[in-house]
């Protein structure tokens, strides 16, 4: 039955339009973001021991949560390092020990049982078991339990048999591990390889007629080739097009911000400005710099902004403009200092204190936004090997949230100074930053949250954290 | 290092170092780059497989998203060299006359794909053959290497007579070659014909091939194998061919219903509905509903007329950022006149290539297309959905199913209070247009006789809809 259209109200913090009943919001029936999946989706890694399946869960729990995705993962050889105190030798992991069994199965059975804690009563929407899962009787297991709960599940099966690349990763990850604490290489890399030995007859590799209707991608040595079965949904797909887009070949992510522009120094926000004398000089010495690095095959991008651009000429190689590099879309407040949006705009200011990260700008966007719209730049950079990102304040946050793994509170403050590079390089589970000054001055754009972020908070309160500027 | 000046284009508002307009190559590009050599994709398969569905709609994705693509079909190089078409007997393996021309007619398609991506600008061609023999692939594989190209095979395998069968009806019983034959005679030959391809084909083998770059389907889309992908557009390619299907489904496209501002011959804005837009909201909710759709998606944008349009319908819906429409920038909720009193040379420039040009700090056709890519992924993964948004991005939707150029699609009519209702049919699409009988403004400008920077106003405002 066609009831004539219900009055419709913009929630003030975001911007969006939902339906009210005398001026306020009532419960309504519209999602405000796109559905990634109508259920809870267990993702299970399989694969024997050091292929990668911890690096693969680390990795995708990161940018799903990125995205927006509340995603966790269960690592159960934690469940099992809290169980057995000491880890003695592989021998714990062999086939006929019925006490080292017991305890493994116990271990992934509270890991399953914390699943279901996150995933129906914690507004989980993903949970990564991060496991060997390496017999169809384990799996079989773990869909029954998907099953009793609802759960969708999609499994990442890691399969490689080159030797180089299973000892790199014994070396990177496996040689820090608490289980080998006060072992020296050899021994490790020793009973690493026993250990693995213990999984090997009785793996179960997924196969092609037994687990036809299960839905999985195989990774097969190191995304050479990608078998992909039974895909079930929008958040799965994603999570294939990730899986077949990362790769471990060592290389740096360099960021950095534009030079300093005209409008940084009038403590102005957004706009179109070029770069100061300041901001031209750090230019010719981040040009200097990259020619120190001595970069193989750097790739150069930059937003469209004219700030960037003259950034990125002064380097003399060539760059691509992306258009979803841009700074974040201040609306009405573009090209304003903060005492004018306090002046002007006061309570958008206090609300933009109360929510950084979901606050959109009245006509322009929010951090939320900003980070839909660099996904695709993610997933390049995540192609890519070496890569120079000239962009902007809040973009800069938004991707290096990415890469150190920060949360939807912490990305809208982390410290992003002009005339600073950022080299990120990947190294184990996560990445290494160094922080490079380029020596050169220029303003603080740094606004801390203020204490009171309250609407009725006076003006002093407001500008209480605004950097100094002209 | 000097600094080079930087001026900004005046119609994509895309900043260049000031020489670059004089002879020099400019360093930087505006757009990211997908790939540094052109690709060919080439096709592998047994007839019925669905390569040619295939081969056409990437074709139409790469396009829509600006990558010049184009299909190259040795069926139809056949069909010009033997004019007539007898019988499956033509195919046979030991028919040697018929071997000469069929191999003279994939080179002569070979030389076509050089032309195009050597010397026409393209980008990616699309090489739709059986290509089920290792020699075959062989020698196409030698032709890329000299030519400096990248190949991405995509393999189509299929073993479920349903399907294959489903295939002949939909699009064999019309082709060129069976023009005057009965149902059951094409699909006696046709089979037959298959048969003659099955006694020489080599898939492509995991371990022979493994330095292949490629793709393998098994039965339309339940499992995938991809090989050694080397780029991002072979990426893109692999990502578009795992969301799309062959499942009977329709898309309907429709704008908001008609809002205070277009009342006004204002554009962009964020108004509410008039009332003959909120008319035109109950009859939309009228009208699906008789449709009676199984498992309907309604997707709005942002704002507000959208929602309002879909809060009638009383059934749930999803807002996407993405579908919300083309920002006008300076000119957001100007009318035609005030844009061209206050910038007749942006508003000439408009007109002058309409699909490129960027309103000052706001977007392009080119942005949106951009912008409206992950939704075109999406529809492609759904089933049946109600798509209600605004003219220049349903203009771009539209394009993309249709497979409009850059140069019609910034003028494709989407009127107010019209549904348009597209089903996948054979290698294309069925567009059914309902107007639901609601009046509304006119809003579609026609490109002006005269787009000199130097017209009068007059000129310039020529096509303006009428309004209040």
């Amino acid at each position: 039955m066609a009831a004539s259209p219900r009055e419709l109200t913009q929630n003030p913090l975001k911007k969006i339009w939902m339906p009210c009943k005398n001026g306020h919001p009532e419960r309504h029936i519209s999602q405000r973001r796109v559905c990634m999946t109508n259920c809870p989706t267990l993702i299970v890694t399989v694969g024997l021991p050091a292929r990668g399946k911890t690096y693969i869960s680390k990795k995708l729990t990161r940018y799903l949560n990125w995205i927006g995705v509340p995603t966790k993962e269960f690592n159960v050889g934690q469940y099992r390092r809290r169980c057995v105190k000491i880890y003695k030798s592989f021998e714990f992991f062999s086939p006929d020990n019925e006490e080292g069994l017991k305890i493994r199965k116990q271990c992934a059975s509270t890991a399953l049982n914390d699943v279901q804690q996150y995933l129906s009563s914690e507004g989980g929407q993903v949970a990564v078991f991060d496991a060997t899962n390496t017999t169809r009787e384990r799996r079989n297991v773990i869909i029954k339990f998907a099953d009793q709960n609802g759960y969708k599940v999609f499994f990442v099966e890691s399969i490689c048999e080159d030797p180089d690349v299973i000892n790199a990763n014994i070396v990177q990850v496996k040689l820090g591990s608490p289980d080998y604490a006060d072992c020296n290489t050899d021994e490790a890399v020793e009973d690493f390889m026993k250990r693995i030995k213990c999984y090997e007859n009785s793996y179960e590799t997924l196969d092609e007629v037994l687990d036809k209707d299960l839905s999985y991608i195989k990774v097969m040595d190191v995304g050479q080739r990608y078998l992909v079965n039974r895909v079930m949904d929008h958040i799965q797909s994603r999570i294939v097009y990730y899986l077949m887009n990362i790769h471990i070949t060592p290389r740096s992510i360099y960021l950095c911000r534009h030079g300093e522009s005209d409008l940084n120094i009038k403590g102005k926000i957004g706009g179109d400005s070029g770069l100061s004398e300041r901001g031209k000089k750090f230019a010719r010495h981040l040009g200097d710099f990259i020619h120190e690095q001595n970069i193989k095959d750097l790739k150069v991008w930059t937003s469209q902004m004219k700030r960037t651009i003259q950034t990125a000429e002064a380097l003399g190689v060539p760059y691509e403009q992306w258009k979803a590099l841009n700074e974040i879309d201040a609306g009405v407040c573009e090209e304003m200092s903060y005492e004018e949006i306090q002046e002007h705009y006061p309570l958008e200011f206090a609300l933009r204190d109360q929510d950084k990260y979901r606050y959109r700008y009245p006509k322009g966007e929010s951090y939320e936004d900003l980070v839909q719209r660099l996904e695709p730049v993610i997933m390049e950079l995540e192609r890519q090997e070496n890569v120079l990102v000239i962009c902007h304040q809040a973009v800069m946050r938004c991707l290096l949230a990415y890469f150190l793994d920060k949360s939807a509170e912490e990305l809208p403050y982390l410290k992003c100074p002009l005339h600073t590079v950022l080299k990120l390089t990947p190294v184990a589970y996560g990445c290494k930053v160094e922080s490079i000054s380029l020596k050169v001055e220029a303003v603080n754009t740094h606004r801390e949250r203020p204490e009171n972020v309250t609407v009725n908070r006076s003006r002093e309160e407001a500008l209480q954290t605004v950097p100094s500027h002209l | 290092m000097e600094q080079t000046e930087l001026t900004q284009t005046p119609l994509q508002k895309i900043w260049v170092p000031w020489m670059s307009t004089l002879l020099q190559r400019r360093r930087g590009s505006s757009v990211p780059q997908f790939t540094n050599s052109p690709t060919m994709i080439v096709m592998v398969g047994l007839p019925a497989r669905g390569k040619t569905y295939i081969s056409k709609k990437l074709t139409r994705y790469l396009n829509w998203i600006g990558v010049p693509t184009k299909v190259f079909n040795v069926g139809q190089y056949r069909r010009e060299a033997v004019q007539t078409y007898k019988s499956y007997e033509f195919f046979m393996p030991n028919n040697e006359d018929a071997m000469k021309i069929r191999k003279a007619c994939a080179i002569a398609a070979l030389q076509d794909v050089n032309i195009y991506l050597t010397h026409e600008q393209g980008q990616v061609a699309v090489f739709d053959a059986t290509n089920t023999t290792r020699d075959r692939r062989e020698l196409i594989i030698n032709f890329s290497k000299e030519n400096g190209y990248k190949v991405f095979f995509v393999e189509s395998i299929c073993d479920d007579p349903d399907i294959i069968e489903a295939n002949i009806l939909q699009v064999k019983l019309t082709s060129p070659d069976y023009k005057d034959c009965d149902k059951e005679k094409v699909v006696e030959d046709f089979l037959k014909r298959i048969e003659c391809y099955k006694i020489n084909y080599t898939p492509l083998h995991d371990e022979y091939d493994r330095n292949l770059s490629y793709i393998k389907i098994f039965n339309v889309g339940s499992r995938y194998l991809v090989n050694h992908v080397l780029d991002h557009i072979q990426s893109r390619i692999v990502y578009y061919l795992m969301n799309i299907h062959v499942t009977p489904r329709s898309i309907y496209l429709c704008r908001h219903g008609e809002s205070e501002l277009n009342l006004l011959g204002r554009i962009g804005g964020d108004s509410g509905l008039s009332e003959r837009g909120k008319k035109f909201a109950s009859a939309l909710g009228l009208f699906m509903r008789d449709q009676a759709i199984q498992d309907l998606k309604v997707w709005t944008s942002h704002m507000k007329r959208t929602i309002q349009t879909a809060e009638a319908l009383g059934v749930p819906y999803e807002q996407w950022k993405a579908l919300n429409e083309i920002d006008a920038g300076v000119c957001e909720d100007m009318t035609y006149e005030e844009i061209q009193e206050n910038y007749p040379l942006e508003f000439a420039l408009r007109d002058q290539d309409k699909y490129r040009y960027r309103y000052p700090k706001g977007e392009s056709y080119e942005d949106l297309v951009q912008r409206l890519e992950p939704v075109i992924m999406e529809l492609e993964r759904q089933e049946n959905v109600l798509v209600i948004c605004h003219q220049a991005v349903m203009r771009c939707l539209l394009a993309y199913f249709l497979d409009k150029s850059a140069e019609e699609l910034p003028y494709l009519k989407c009127s107010l209070h019209t549904v348009l209702k597209l089903t996948p049919v054979a290698y294309g699409c069925k567009v059914e247009s309902f107007f639901l009988n609601i009046e509304a403004v006119n809003t579609h400008r026609d490109k002006p006789e005269n787009v000199e920077v130097t017209r009068n106003p007059e000129e310039a405002l020529d096509t303006v809809p009428a309004h209040i």
